[in-house]
């Protein structure tokens, strides 16, 4: 035996035993087999538990819309003594909710809402550990079970099988004393540490099989992901984000309102992505090009048929590749816990509400239609400001101004003003504002009642005195939300404003009044059901408030102190236009985008600068892309207030460098999905489409095309002679 | 006196190169590398010149010949060899190789490179460098298996095929470079100091490889400051100094030595020495100069206590000796060779299986029974003459002989040998 074989003693002996014994087909395919079968094993299970609930939703609001309570039918009469319904052989309700039960049928014994006492009931028969995907669309449990079937087999014969015997092991050593103590959600966080690291190691092998093209470029690509994944500090980074994420839930205080716990875990995680990629893109990009170039292996590669483009192509595509495994594993893990965070309690129905309609929702804010002037009038006020405005009549006559800007400009200032007007509410008075283009949300399968997922039966639907239109079978749940910042007088933070709020027309219409805080950002949650059938919604705002004890020929509302205005953002009613899942979808793209930027940024400077030279300047640019609209602000509002002619050019200056600086990354910073993924609001397509566009192809390529003039003239090889 | 370069050339030609030879020897030679006036000089960063290192040379390296570029460090071989390569843009002058410029990415195809030192991704193993360097020329994966597979197999790294490139010493990263360099079957192989950092061992093993893939086809150009190293291999060679050639010619041009003569001999003693000096004066009026018993080099003797240790399966935790050449880098002449080879070696085994069926017909035929002899002829004619009868001798029963065989026909192990493969002797008496 040679001398190293016995060298390193029993941890070493160990494992190379354990190597050995991993290599062996016979262990791949027994641990493919196993694993197989208890992937089989379980999918079974969950199926059987998705479909009966499939099931039952289908078919039991006919039951119970069948069953009479007069003519004494056993399902209803199960119903109102229990509260409980049997179907399949299984019993699902409470007592706790039979009271309840027997006020919902009509004097004919007929029940109302049959749809919403099915999913009441729903609630009760889902078990704690079915995933609420699984449980409203059954055939993904076979997609997720097959889709687990190939990573799991691909991970075998890839050669991770010892890996996943071995993280196997260690979560279950991990989680399972901690789950017999109770802390269950700790073992869960702990548990998926090591498993976030496989699912890691797994992508990244899937990454490197599908870069196996005969190529150049691919081949520089796959050299990439395997330096990132072999040299330490890209692993740590990779780590971070991995690792973090399952460890956020522990460090949210579960008694602060669920909303909230979703927001401030959605935004720790998208910011972690996010930051850590980029500094991993930033230091890997430059690394990986600059070194090989210093050390020379660069000489290796280019003295084989491979032009500087593709050398370039293929650095920056290995970073593309691996940032995508990066974002696709974190955001899995991401989403896992996710919905482990929304399963906790919420505070009261309202904040149970609100993460479902203002949170992990995709939502588009409208504002108010106001009618502009109507032209006649315009004209009017503007022939009659310019004849009693003197300092316009003098400009006239001399000729420094011509009749037709002084009159633009009057009817830009008459027109602003009549906005103004508009959004301005006198005390005791009320405006309509009127919203179009909404689109009515879809109606959703039952949830559980400590979810609040979809209120419970006959509570108000959100707002004080109001109450839901439900349809027989045609349940509209969904709340929109009308966001709010108003000012009035000295907008005294320490003082409130009445406000009333008046919602909808005819039947659908409700109100709720409020004590609003000026200059203060407020959500009202507003029915769906309020939304008129044309997708047009009327809110009425009234600048008073209810008069608590009305005498007999008293008014019902007094009126404000004083008057209540908002600028043009100011109002806006946010509504659903599509789901949590693809918004999370868009908004990665939007950031891997950002990040093949950077990581091109940082290929092509690095060809020709030296490593810490590059990392400086391409965090400098994504440090001012990334605060361009701070930097817009601040550039607006920098003055110097001084008479010195030195300083004011001083000030033109520095105005103009940094004008210039923001206006070049302005677009890398508009360009951010997670802000508005953590608020609600929808990262629309036609965003990725123009991200794609200009940051992923228009300024990617102008910075590759002026990297490869300098580049392809650039000596790789140094002098080493002696000189003379 | 041959070199090792000309008697594998005389070996090559008894094999059938002669062929490839003279076909070679009928056509003008193809130029691969044609500089003139080639200059180099590096400038500072305000364009201002600090060193010349190539100043005004004029060379040629012809197709399928060994080229040396030599000279101490810093007269400008690795200079010229970064410009040939596309690394470093010439100052002035004219630059072709593969008839188009150096930079053309279209001519790297047809290069293997190895660089002075070694320059490999460290977090790679030796299969993922080769099968990374593969793909950069576009092999698919069935070749590049194959490929990695024999050049390994060739440099001494089976072994070591899994462990990170950083892990190896000098040696063996020096040996996996010259694996790269070869993994496209390149036409032109450019070694830059292609024996720094290797033992004995591996400095004869690669000078063998030179002169076999010279022997295939290959043209070779390498630069060495160890002259004694390239002094073997190397058809033509120019000699460097200062940025400028200093001689340019063949071995036997730049190293024969017209004023003396030397004759190798068994050992002779003082009496036959005196003779021959004797003779000489007589003859040509000159004395011996210098009378020596020669003896083995350093070398030689380092290559015999490898060979004992190996012989005796010591483990080593480094490279293996290398195994035959990668049967994927053929060239045209090697391949005409192969072709030939197998005709005569198909004509010997015809041949010998003749020669081996007759001696079979010969042993199977039925053995001819000795005639058995009649009476005493003696006693007959003692009968008929009436004279008394001799004493009878006993009359020795004839033996019952054994049927003569034919010796069987000793085939001529000398010409399958030499029609077998070369390189498995040049092994053989190399190790």
């Amino acid at each position: 035996m040679s001398e190293s074989a016995s060298a390193g003693g029993p941890i070493a002996a160990l494992r190379r035993r354990w190597a050995d014994v991993v290599s062996r087909p016979g262990f791949r395919i027994s641990v493919a087999v196993f694993y197989s079968l208890a992937i089989l094993a379980v999918a079974t299970v969950v199926y059987r538990e998705a479909a009966y609930l499939d099931r039952f939703a289908e078919a039991v609001p006919d039951i119970l819309r069948e069953a009479n309570l007069v003519a004494k039918d056993a399902a209803a009469l199960e119903l109102t003594e229990k509260g409980t319904v049997t179907f399949e052989g299984r019993v699902v309700g409470s007592e706790s909710i039979a009271r309840q039960m027997a006020s919902l049928y009509s004097v004919a014994g007929e029940l109302e809402r049959a749809a919403e006492v099915t999913s009441l009931l729903l609630g009760f028969a889902r078990p704690e550990w079915l995933p609420t995907p699984f449980a409203d669309e059954p055939w993904l449990v076979l997609g997720a079970a097959a889709l687990l079937l190939a990573i799991v087999n691909f991970a075998v014969f890839s050669g991770l099988a010892g890996a996943l015997v071995g993280v196997t092991m260690l979560c279950a050593a991990i989680a399972l004393p901690l789950a017999l103590f109770g802390r269950t959600s700790l073992a869960i966080s702990l548990a998926a540490v090591p498993l976030g690291l496989l699912a890691f190691a797994i992508v990244i092998r899937g990454a490197l099989v599908a870069l196996d093209w005969a190529s150049p470029v691919f081949a520089i690509a796959c050299g990439v992901v395997r330096e990132a994944m072999r040299l330490k500090i890209a692993i740590a980074f990779a780590a971070i984000a991995i690792v973090a994420i399952p460890l956020f839930p522990q460090w949210i205080d579960p008694q602060t309102p669920l909303r909230y716990q979703v927001q401030t875990f959605l935004a720790r995680s998208m910011d972690t992505m996010y930051v850590v990629c980029a500094f991993l893109t930033v230091f890997l990009g430059c690394a990986t090009v600059a070194f090989e170039i210093r050390d020379r292996q660069a000489w290796l590669t280019l003295t084989k048929p491979v032009s500087r483009f593709s050398y370039l192509l293929g650095k920056w595509l290995g970073l593309v590749v691996l940032n995508g495994c990066i974002l696709l594993v974190a955001t899995l893990a991401m989403f896992a816990f996710l919905v482990q965070i929304r399963a906790r309690p919420a505070q009261d129905m309202f904040d149970a509400l609100a993460v479902r309609d203002e949170v992990l929702v995709a939502r588009v804010g409208t504002r108010p239609e106001y009618e502009p002037l109507p032209s006649a009038e315009l004209q009017e006020a503007v022939n009659e400001r310019l004849r009693a405005d003197l300092n316009a009549q003098a400009d006239l006559r001399d000729g420094t101004r011509t009749e037709i800007e002084i009159k633009k400009q009057f009817a830009r200032d008459i027109a602003g003003d009549y906005l103004k007007q508009l959004r301005s509410i006198p005390p005791g008075a009320s405006r309509e504002y009127r919203f179009s283009g909404l689109i009515p949300p879809k109606p959703r399968k039952g949830a559980r009642p400590d979810e609040g997922g979809d209120g419970a039966v006959g509570a108000a639907g959100g707002t004080d005195g109001s109450d839901r239109v439900n349809d027989e079978g045609d349940s509209d749940e969904a709340n929109l939300t009308l966001r709010y910042k108003f000012y009035s007088g000295a907008s005294d933070p320490h003082a409130t404003y009445p406000v009333v709020f008046i919602i909808g027309d005819g039947d659908r219409q409700t109100w709720t009044d409020r004590q609003i805080v000026a200059a203060q950002s407020n959500a009202l949650p507003v029915p769906a059901s309020t939304v008129a059938d044309d997708g047009t919604l009327v809110i009425r705002i009234l600048n008073a408030q209810v008069n608590p004890n009305p005498a007999p020929g008293e008014p019902e509302f007094l009126p404000g102190r004083t008057s209540i205005a908002f600028d043009i953002d100011g109002l806006e009613l946010l509504h659903r236009v599509g789901d949590f899942g693809p918004n999370l979808v868009r908004a990665q793209c939007v950031n891997l985008l950002k990040l093949s930027f950077l990581g091109m940024l940082a290929v092509s400077l690095a060809s020709f600068l030296s490593f810490p030279v590059a990392c400086l300047v391409v965090f400098t640019i994504f440090a001012a892309g990334s605060i361009a609209p701070y930097l817009a602000t601040s550039v607006e509002e920098y003055r110097i207030r001084t008479e010195s002619q030195a300083l004011k050019a001083f000030e033109a200056f520095i105005k103009g460098i940094a004008g210039g600086v923001e206006f070049s990354v302005r677009s890398f910073g508009e360009a951010s999905a997670n802000g508005p993924l953590v608020e609600g609001r929808l990262v629309s397509l036609g965003l990725v489409l123009r991200t794609f566009a200009l940051i992923g192809i228009a300024w990617s390529g102008v910075v590759l095309v002026l990297s490869l003039v300098v580049f392809r003239r650039k000596e790789i090889a140094i002098y080493s002679g002696q000189g003379g | 006196m041959t070199t090792g370069r000309d008697s594998a050339r005389m070996t090559g030609a008894s094999t059938g190169s002669s062929t490839a030879g003279s076909a070679g020897a009928s056509t003008q030679r193809e130029r691969v590398v044609e500089a003139a006036g080639l200059t180099k000089t590096f400038s500072d960063f305000w364009l201002r010149a600090t060193a010349r290192a190539v100043d005004g040379i004029d060379f040629h390296i012809d197709r399928h010949e060994i080229f040396g570029l030599l000279g101490p460090n810093g007269s400008g071989k690795s200079t010229t060899i970064k410009m040939i390569l596309g690394l470093l843009h010439k100052t002035q002058g004219r630059l072709v190789v593969f008839g188009r410029d150096p930079s053309d990415v279209a001519v790297k195809r047809k290069i293997g490179y190895l660089p002075e030192e070694t320059y490999l991704y460290r977090f790679l193993n030796p299969t993922e460098t080769l099968d990374y360097y593969g793909k950069l020329f576009g092999l698919d994966r069935r070749t590049r298996k194959r490929r990695t597979g024999e050049l390994l197999d060739m440099v001494g790294l089976s072994q070591v095929a899994h462990r990170a490139a950083g892990e190896f010493s000098k040696g063996m990263a020096r040996r996996l470079g010259l694996a790269q360099a070869l993994v496209n079957d390149p036409e032109l192989l450019i070694l830059d100091e292609p024996t720094s950092g290797l033992d004995p061992i591996g400095t004869k093993q690669v000078k063998d490889l030179i002169l076999e893939l010279g022997r295939r086809g290959k043209t070779i150009l390498l630069t060495s400051h160890l002259l004694a190293d390239v002094e073997d291999v190397c058809d033509r060679m120019v000699i460097l100094y200062g940025g400028k050639i200093r001689a340019a010619g063949t071995s036997t041009e730049l190293l024969a030595d017209s004023r003396h003569t030397l004759i190798r001999t068994p050992r002779l003693d003082e009496a036959t020495i005196r003779a021959v000096e004797e003779a000489l004066r007589r003859s040509q009026g000159v004395g011996i100069d210098r009378i020596e018993a020669p003896r083995q080099t350093l070398e030689q003797l380092f290559l015999d206590i490898v060979e004992k240790a190996r012989a005796e399966q010591l483990a080593t935790s480094g490279a293996q000796a290398g195994g035959r050449i990668a049967s994927f880098l053929q060239g045209e002449e090697g391949a005409k060779q192969d072709a030939s080879r197998q005709d005569g070696v198909a004509v010997v085994e015809e041949l010998v299986q003749s020669v081996d069926a007759r001696a079979r017909a010969t042993l199977a035929a039925p053995a001819t029974p000795a005639t058995p002899k009649g009476p005493d002829a003696g006693m007959l004619d003692a009968l008929v003459s009436g004279k008394p009868a001799e004493p009878a001798r006993p009359v020795a029963s004839p033996k019952a002989d054994a049927p003569p065989v034919p010796k069987a026909a000793k085939v001529d192990q000398g010409l399958i040998d030499s029609l077998l493969s070369d390189d498995q002797r040049k092994r053989e008496g190399g190790a």
